[in-house]
């Protein structure tokens, strides 16, 4: 409200400046401005002639200025160019320059502006905020030429350069804003800001325009006069009751220009439109629909990206490490999409600073608590209830976040009349809190802490409950204008139990736990303009508990059995450096070195070499003790990505990485199952390496309105680790007899285009992709499929993912999303022999089938309630219908032998269209 | 329905209502070569012992296709080979009556093809078996969706005593044979002409013996004492015929090799446990016979060393509360007041049997008066022991 209050009065304000100042500058151009294009007529303009442009960036379309002798005078060329858009030039007598659009006023009411007149104490409430926010008023909009002072003469006498350090904060609740750019026109340079919202940048002393931009944010321009290096912090406003829509994209024009290729971000407000499974949002499904990213099927935990199996990616929430991302065995992702601000995924392009896993890195940024006042949201579907609260303790200073959900109706079960289910239960849950405090400018601290877990009992046969605890510190410390630090210790555990009493005399209990513990330290700096390095290291010790099969009940005969503990440490050290060759050309180059060591204490096997890893091949145990280092892998990770623009908005990128990985998940079925164990490398086992390649194109057009970007990448994995054929693994004691170590070739391409504002907006993809393994071990002569390579279980070679969004008022928005791939990789009965007169199956090669394509349909309608000013509460429907077409999709086909006959069956999960609705709600109105 | 979808919470519920099984057959290209199956056993019973030679078909086309003309024989590990006979086509058995497997010697088989070609398994064990020391049943109640009431029925429990060393790798396969009979008594036979019968319950009573499908696995190795005690086997309900009378069930327990588990195990996956969300990866399951000069060559099958110990148990119909359900001829199809039809009926169809019910002739079906329509036999088994 406030806000548009202000604009209005802006508008006004420029309204008279049209009228009032100058329609020639009495500049004249020389032919080097000739045949232009406006930005880069505008940056020579800034520089060269000493004066400053005032403009809405958006409003300026990005045409050719053209003009000829003798009427060059700057106005009239830029009045003359600008014309057929009803945009007009005026310049007052200090050098600044105004564009504006004509009859501003009819054709640029503020969004809110009738809700904003409903408001009977408008004039009373606008004017207290006016004097509130006094400074704003004056820097925020660029025709209120207020000049920000950073330094002092007398600290600027003998210096030229100077830096500038600060952060950019939200206007509207005085949060940080992590990759926010800034950029002086005038030196085409700029800087962008780390998670913490801080940035520095070094300029010569002097007056410059200084831009900020962020997604979701107006764009604002502050006058910024550099006597000395200082600190200033900019406030920029959110943009008018983009709220709830959807912004596709981060930084504008990060398609094109930024280095990293590969790299997906997504926001919460993404993640809200989206249809839902039974009311429940769901990161992991919004990822899904992202090109390169596929998973086994639905109700499977984990997904593959680029090809890889699902232990290749890691999960960090503020740094913990989540293991089991999953709630009720994969149906429903294990992180509460309110607590989330956004999540990145690295599919290639993955930074030095992270290692250990080949495929990707899924960085998940939480919410982060109010600075300013207390907020509350939450909602309930069909399956949870949900509720966050958020709010200062020191206002300004320090603030909190707790969100929480948890399934509420455990009893609705006694209600359903089909006795396996009456005896079922099952609820999960999971908890985010965290703390921020900033010290100063310079420093900030976080706390913050992650739970979830899960408890199913599948028809008092089974009990399977699994949890994840995690916690972590980070503390941010910006040391002078280009040394910034982070350190963070983040500790996590993830176990599970399988409590299995189906036949009281063998009746187990069999737990799991996984420790892990990591400690950065993370510098960045900024020794010249053009570079940005950033080095440090990591270390991880992990501790696994393999678990112990206990008897479960008083009539089990089950002899208790160990299955050991492992010790290992991950290290890493890192450099990279950033370098901006030219405003063309940006260079990434990154080295990482890990050091793995397996720990005592503990019994090895050593076989005989080069020979197959069975009992009969033991030549020797070896014992080690406490922190002895069994076994060490050392491993040099190499980044490099390279991005040239060919113009403004076309670019070519190239990339090349290589990592390391020491853990890996034991797994024997098709989809990942919860009770799979991760498994460290070992004396026995070796770490998988990765390579991959990949090139790209990208393009904004339409004024950065779409964005087309196109992917190509292949990969190599060395030393995957896959089953033996039949091989069983509840009580494995040494994983190495039951395993083969394989390739794994996967290449392919991602189109992608995205629409990324306007009324419609969202995106449309597609996939081509092969992934294929190869486990033929030479020398032992050990294979798995008769030493040929196959289809990796999730390769599905075409896929598409149209995702839109519809806002048809300010209240209601349709999406609806559609989701196409090739059926999965099977392995079918070929043939039929017989055993005592029985038939059986007898299969073909792996993975030789397919089941059929896969299509599904959703859409959800999201009604937001009334828009009045003054509410305690806001609320919000949103019915969603997933699967619209009811297809029966195949998770599965499959073969049994009943009586003598084999007949085919087809498995599918949701195979009806499934209607949910959910209601959300949160303290205060829609904009707050 | 979507008011049901509000309820959903589990994944079983998930299952139960979105989830779907349905009939699904898709497109094979059935591999044209066939491969060689040996099916075939020694134990520690008396002989004769058979292997079955045949090779595997297609998939659309299951057929049982007997491989004649080998040569078979089983050899030991002091030296001895015995040799078998083909007495009919792929059905080789070991042709001296009196051998017999020796508990903890070693045995293979060892295969010649008419080409020549020579195909074994390699030694295992013969396994002193574990004795069975019981076979119990319970009444045990099932639910089913599409039911109104619980189906009710016997479930079998097997116990061991405790098992001889090295002995950890069971399996069980069961033999029932049940007594029933059919609805009505034969009062008329039609051949041509009608004529009385005298002896009306001839086809009335009948046995009828299968071997059932499922096998049972347990491994007690990681058990202590290393006995099996109550371990359930099959469930038998009372929606067929099998409880009408009574019911007999002789459970064959096998103590075996470690990788005849393993076979069995895989094969026991990969034909039934497949329909769940975390299926294993099925494979192409080699057997235990190879052919020495090309290890590649795939041999489908296996050959078992297996020592057996059987026990018979009998039990009788449910008592009430109880209710029998399996269907039962409660109305003659057509009634006769005088046969009139009887001699539209060709001759392939003869003898056609008729019956009295309610003082009238009728003419039901003939399963309805013939028990061996059932598939059973009215040769009361030497084994059977009535009440």
């Amino acid at each position: 409200m406030k806000k548009s209050t202000l604009l209005l009065l802006l508008l006004l304000l420029s309204f008279l400046w049209i009228n009032l100042y100058a329609q020639t500058s009495g500049i004249k151009l020389s032919e080097s401005y000739n045949n232009l294009n406006w930005q880069q007529f505008a940056a020579k303009a800034e520089t060269e002639l000493n004066i400053s442009f005032f403009y809405y960036p958006d409003s300026i379309p990005d045409i050719a200025i053209t003009f000829s002798h003798p009427n060059n005078d700057l106005i009239f060329v830029l009045n003359e160019n600008f014309k057929q858009y009803h945009i007009k030039a005026s310049a007052d007598t200090k050098g600044n320059i105004f564009m504006n659009k004509e009859n501003v006023i009819k054709t640029k009411l503020p969004d809110d502006f009738f809700s904003l007149s409903m408001s009977n104490k408008l004039n009373e409430t606008s004017a207290k905020e006016i004097i509130d926010r006094d400074e704003f008023l004056k820097t925020n909009h660029e025709y209120i030429s207020k000049t920000f002072v950073v330094g002092n003469k007398k600290a600027g006498v003998y210096i030229s350069e100077a830096a500038v350090t600060g952060k950019i904060l939200s206007f509207n609740d005085s949060l940080p804003l992590p990759g926010a750019t800034i950029y002086i026109d005038q030196l085409e340079k700029g800087a962008v800001t780390d998670n913490n919202g801080f940035f520095t940048l070094a300029v010569p002393k002097g007056k410059y325009n200084l831009k900020v931009r962020n997604v979701g944010y107006e764009e604002t321009s502050f006058k910024v006069e550099v006597l000395s290096s200082g600190s200033q912090d900019f406030y920029i406003l959110k943009k008018v009751f983009l709220m709830e829509t959807v912004e596709i994209r981060s930084e504008a024009d990060h398609n094109v220009k930024s280095v990293q290729m590969g790299v997906e971000k997504i926001s919460i407000k993404d993640i809200k439109e989206i249809p839902t499974v039974l009311g429940e949002r769901d990161i992991i499904k919004v990822a899904l629909l992202l090109p390169g990213v596929q998973s086994i099927g639905e109700g499977s935990s984990g997904f593959n990206v680029r090809g890889s199996p699902a232990d290749q990616n890691i999960f960090y929430i503020s740094d913990v490490p989540v293991y089991n991302t999953s709630h009720l065995f994969g149906f429903f992702s294990a992180f509460n999409s309110d607590a989330i601000s956004e999540f990145k995924l690295y599919k290639s392009s993955i930074p030095a600073k992270y290692g250990g896993r080949l495929s990707s890195i899924f960085d998940i940024q939480p919410w982060q608590g109010n600075m300013e006042k207390f907020g509350a949201r939450g909602g309930i579907s069909p399956i949870t209830a949900r509720l966050l609260a958020e709010g200062p303790i020191i206002k300004n200073k320090l603030s909190y976040m707790a969100g929480f959900r948890a399934t509420y109706s455990d009893w609705v079960l006694n209600f359903v009349n089909v006795p396996e289910v009456k005896n079922s239960k099952g609820n999960f849950g999971d908890g985010i809190v965290n703390l921020t405090y900033d010290l100063n400018a310079r420093n900030r601290i976080k706390l913050f802490g992650y739970y979830s877990y899960d408890n199913i009992n599948l028809a008092s046969k089974v009990n399977n409950s699994y949890e994840n605890t995690g916690a972590s510190i980070n503390w941010y410390h910006s040391f002078n204008k280009n040394n910034g630090f982070d350190f963070s210790f983040a500790s996590s555990i993830y176990n599970f139990t399988e409590d299995n009493y189906e036949y009281s005399v063998s009746a187990y209990s069999l737990n799991y736990e996984l420790q892990h513990k990591q400690i950065n330290f993370d510098f960045t700096s900024k020794p010249s303009e053009n570079h940005t390095l950033n080095y440090g290291i990591s270390s991880i010790l992990y501790n696994l508990d393999n678990g112990r099969q206990i008897p479960y009940g008083e009539e089990s005969l089950i002899i208790p059995t160990v299955l050991g503990e492992e010790k290992g440490l991950e290290s890493g050290i890192f450099v990279s450096d950033q370098w901006t060759v030219n405003p063309l050309l940006t260079v990434y180059a990154g080295l990482r070195y890990n050091y793995f060591a397996y720990l005592g204490p503990n019994d090895v096997f050593k076989y005989r070499e080069n020979a197959s890893k069975i009992p009969e091949n033991i030549i020797d145990t070896l014992h080690f003790s406490d922190n002895q280092i069994i076994k060490d892998y050392k491993g040099l990770d190499y980044r490099f990505g390279i991005t040239y623009l060919i113009n403004q908005d076309v670019s070519v990128k190239a990339g090349y990485n290589r990592m390391h990985q020491y853990i890996f998940m034991l797994s024997n079925t098709i989809a990942v199952s919860p009770t799979d164990k991760w498994k460290l490398s070992n004396y026995n086992i070796e770490p998988m390496r990765g390579d991959q390649f990949s090139l790209g194109f990208y393009s904004n057009f339409e004024n950065q309105k779409y964005e087309l970007s196109i992917e190509g990448y292949y990969k190599k994995t060395e030393n995957l680790v896959e089953y033996k054929d039949g091989a069983e693994l509840i009580l494995n004691k040494y994983p190495e007899q039951d395993v083969l170590q394989g390739k794994l070739d996967a290449y392919g391409i991602e189109l992608m285009l995205r629409k990324t504002s306007g009324k419609l907006n969202g995106w449309v993809n597609y996939t081509w992709s092969k992934s294929t393994v190869l486990v033929d071990n030479k020398i032992t002569g050990e294979q798995n499929n008769f030493g040929i390579a196959y289809p990796a279980n999730y390769d599905k070679p075409h896929s598409i993912n149209v995702v839109a969004n519809y806002k048809i008022s300010k209240r209601v928005s349709f999406s609806g999303n559609v989701v196409y791939s090739t059926g999965r990789p099977i392995t079918y009965p070929t043939s039929i022999y017989y055993q005592d007169g029985q038939p059986l199956l007898n299969y073909s090669l792996r993975n030789e089938y397919r089941i059929p394509d896969y299509f599904r349909m959703d859409a959800s309608f999201k009604v937001e309630g009334n828009l009045r000013k003054r509410k305690w509460l806001h609320g919000s429907w949103i019915f969603s219908v997933y699967n619209i077409t009811g297809r029966n999709n195949a998770y599965s086909v499959y073969f049994k032998s009943e009586e003598g006959y084999i007949s085919g069956y087809k498995l599918s999960i949701f195979a009806v269209p499934i209607f949910s609705v959910t209601y959300d709600f949160k303290l205060g109105n829609y904009a707050d | 329905m979507q008011i049901r979808h509000f309820n959903i919470i589990l994944i079983l519920l998930l299952i139960t209502f979105f989830s779907c099984e349905e009939e699904f057959e898709p497109k094979i290209d059935s591999s044209s070569e066939s491969l060689i199956v040996v099916d075939g056993m020694i134990s520690n019973l008396p002989g004769p012992y058979t292997i079955k030679l045949s090779l595997s078909s297609k998939i659309e086309s299951p057929e049982y296709t007997p491989l004649n003309g080998f040569m078979v024989m089983i050899e030991d590990d002091l030296g001895n080979s015995e040799y078998c006979w083909e007495s009919h086509a792929g059905n080789y058995i070991t042709a001296n009556p009196d051998f017999r497997g020796i508990t903890g010697r070693k045995y293979k088989v060892n295969l010649i093809s008419p080409e020549g070609k020579n195909y074994q398994s390699a030694f295992e064990k013969l396994r002193e078996p574990a004795a069975i020391q019981s076979i119990d049943y319970k009444l045990e109640f099932a639910s089913d969706e599409d039911l109104t009431y619980d189906i009710a029925g016997y479930r079998f429990y097997v116990s061991t005593g405790q098992a001889p060393v090295d002995t950890n790798y069971f399996m069980w396969q069961l033999i029932s044979t049940f007594k029933y009979t059919a609805d009505f008594n034969i009062y008329w036979i039609w051949e041509g002409y009608l004529r009385p019968v005298t002896n009306y319950d001839t086809l009335k009573t009948c046995y009828k013996t299968d071997t059932l499908p499922d096998i049972f696995l347990l491994n007690t190795e990681n058990m202590k004492p290393p006995v099996v005690s109550n371990f359930p086997l099959h469930y038998v309900t009372t929606e067929t015929r099998a409880l009408m009378e009574r019911y007999s069930v002789l459970v064959r327990q096998f103590s075996m090799s470690k990788e005849s588990f393993k076979f069995w195990r895989i094969i026991k996956d990969q034909n039934t446990n497949l329909g769940n969300l975390y299926s294993k990866q099925p494979f192409q399951v080699k057997g235990n016979v190879y052919n020495p000069q090309n290890p590649d060559e795939i041999v489908l099958g296996h050959f078992m060393v297996a020592g057996i110990s059987e026990k018979r148990i009998f039990v009788n119909r449910p008592e009430p509360p109880v209710k029998m359900r399996y269907p039962v001829c409660s109305d003659p199809e057509w009634i006769f007041e005088n046969f009139g039809a009887l001699p539209e009926f060709p001759p392939s169809s003869w003898p056609i049997f008729a019956t009295i019910v309610n003082n009238k002739n009728a003419l039901p079906n003939k399963w309805c008066m013939d028990c061996r329509e059932n598939g059973g036999t009215i040769e009361k088994p030497d084994f059977w022991i009535d009440e």
